[in-house]
């Protein structure tokens, strides 16, 4: 894994003093859990903003979101802080917290108002999903057709449940890993794998011309 | 490149690539590395893979980096 070497204790002075004053008790830690928690809440704020456009989540429920957003990461952080080790900012470490959260929480409320359905299997969008355009290439008809054996005759019931509504119908990964009850690497790693599949199969029928960057 | 281009980068798999979880586990050191005006896929580059094929993470990252830069 690669993970990070560096030793706790080696702290820039601002993250040691987040970390003293989030355990100092009384008012003091009061006035640090209040500051952390306006700065986790305009974080969350610009963030939703941000990804305002790619998801169906609109107006006053996006805000309430990036206000519940805030709220579980300062929960989360409060009780992790002893699993801070200084590898970053202690400012960093704690805002990575309220990102995930806005994802997480994202890919949840897509389904209050999803704009397809699940396993709505809109396969004729598949050309535009992968750029292949049937005018455009001759053997576009080829590829697609290879690309949607692989799928139906290659792939799992799962796999195939995964990349259909990912692929072919454009649902978010978060969205599909939260509506399955799975996390997000699980929802990835289907993918990574049907990727594989998919070059493999066109390689083999002459229409891509590499195996890529494939072990 | 021919007009499968988008295809063939949807469908190259980086065998560097480390997953969701891992590259979630030091998103924070690897923003403040790029903060830093450094390379973090020197020390990184299975998360530098992922981050370029995964959207979500990317998307986490993105907004990480968004944060701490308008700090």
């Amino acid at each position: 894994m690669e993970r990070a070497s560096g030793p706790a204790g080696d702290l820039d002075e601002e993250s040691s003093a987040w970390l003293r004053r989030l355990v100092a008790g009384g008012g003091e830690q009061q006035a640090a859990e209040r500051e952390l928690h306006a700065k986790l809440v305009r974080i969350a704020l610009a963030e939703v903003s941000r990804r305002s456009g790619s998801t169906p989540v609109t107006g006053p429920e996006l805000d309430d979101l990036a206000h519940q957003a805030a709220a579980d990461a300062m929960l989360a952080i409060l009780a992790k802080l002893g699993d801070f080790r200084g590898e970053s900012r202690f400012t960093t470490w704690a805002y990575r917290f309220v990102i995930l959260e806005v994802s997480s929480k994202i890919g949840r409320h897509y389904w209050r108002n999803p704009p397809v359905a699940l396993d709505a299997g809109q396969w004729e969008l598949l050309p535009d999903r992968l750029g292949v355009d049937p005018e455009g290439h001759a053997e576009a008809a080829g590829i697609l057709a290879e690309v949607r054996r692989v799928v139906e005759d290659e792939l799992t019931s799962h796999q195939r449940r995964v990349f259909v509504a990912l692929v072919v119908d454009g649902i978010p990964l978060d969205a599909m890993a939260a509506r399955l009850g799975l996390g997000r690497n699980a929802i990835y790693k289907v993918i990574f794998d049907a990727r594989r599949k998919i070059r493999r199969a066109l390689v083999a029928k002459g229409y891509l011309e590499d195996p890529g960057l494939e072990q | 490149m021919s007009d499968l281009s988008r295809l063939e980068r949807f469908l190259r798999t980086d065998p560097r690539d480390v997953g969701c979880d891992e590259a979630m586990a030091v998103l924070h050191i690897y923003v403040d590395i790029v903060a830093a005006g450094a390379d973090p896929a020197e020390r990184y580059p299975g998360v530098a893979a992922h981050l370029r094929a995964c959207g979500p993470c990317g998307a986490d990252f993105t907004g990480l980096l968004a944060a701490v830069a308008n700090e």
